[in-house]
């Protein structure tokens, strides 16, 4: 469901598909995303807005998540395509890269208990842990003496 | 690496944040919702569950409980050969594919 620009899955958490298509090995976990309008999204076919919300593409059975966002325009009537890129990955034994585009159904309708999950979204947003940068880890607490270079040794963005 | 930092005072520090979507790395930059990005710790979830659940017994029990062996409380190990020797703690194995 949609509050303002928010996007909120009445689902969340590990989604079973129970798909068994030949080589499918993947349940799924779609996350709270975002929607707003660009100027580009007003043409022939209508005015639309955007939609973005990330997703997970979860082993069965190992332990490996695939994470990935997904992306499209839409309005009350109508959505086009949808693009898709997973990218990054918390394991290191199936590392893959996949993007492309899907056909996509959309059907605007009411969501049932729709001001439970507004706050519940909210309530979990507002009760999230404070985050700084890590280099703030050193100015907060000058006396430890911390060698910050010591926690990112090693790695990058594909280890 | 898609995403580490540390916990302290209740600050959650994140390399690479310099605000709360960019602390999260993929190949192709940071991720657009790294506060929504699901990355379940896997085999770092199963390491410190078992490291809690034993520091439990321990504390009521005492340090003996780790060497105890688990064919005397669970019928369906003592009636296998399998499982004659193996004490509450065994020697860690690897897992297959842990997380990152």
């Amino acid at each position: 469901m949609q509050n303002g620009s928010h996007l909120i899955p009445a689902v969340q958490g590990l989604t079973i598909t129970g798909d068994t298509q030949s080589g499918s090995t993947y349940d799924l976990i779609v996350g709270p995303g975002r929607a707003w309008s660009e100027n580009g999204d007003t043409g022939a076919a209508g005015t639309f807005s955007r939609a973005s919300l990330p997703f997970a593409l979860v082993d069965r059975n190992q332990n490996c998540v695939h994470n990935g966002g997904l992306s499209f325009p839409y309005n009350a009537a109508a959505v086009s395509i949808a693009a898709y890129q997973v990218t990054a990955e918390a394991c290191a034994l199936h590392q893959f890269d996949v993007w492309g585009q899907l056909a996509a159904t959309y059907d605007a309708h009411g969501v049932p208990d729709a001001v439970a999950l507004e706050n519940a979204h909210a309530a979990e947003v507002g009760n999230r842990m404070p985050t700084k940068p890590l280099s703030a880890l050193a100015t907060d607490h000058p006396a430890a003496g911390l060698d910050l270079a010591a926690f990112g040794s090693g790695i990058t963005p594909r280890r | 690496m898609t995403s580490y930092g540390v916990v302290c005072n209740g600050v959650n520090y994140v390399a690479g944040g310099t605000s709360a979507n960019k602390g999260c790395q993929t190949r192709y930059g940071a991720h657009a919702f790294c506060q929504d990005m699901r990355l379940p710790s896997c085999s770092t979830a199963k390491s410190a569950f078992v490291g809690l659940s034993m520091a439990r017994p321990v504390q009521d029990f005492g340090p003996g409980v780790p060497n105890l062996d688990l064919k005397g409380y669970v019928p369906e190990m003592a009636s296998s050969g399998n499982w004659r020797t193996c004490p509450a703690t065994p020697a860690p194995s690897r897992p297959r594919s842990g997380p990152r």
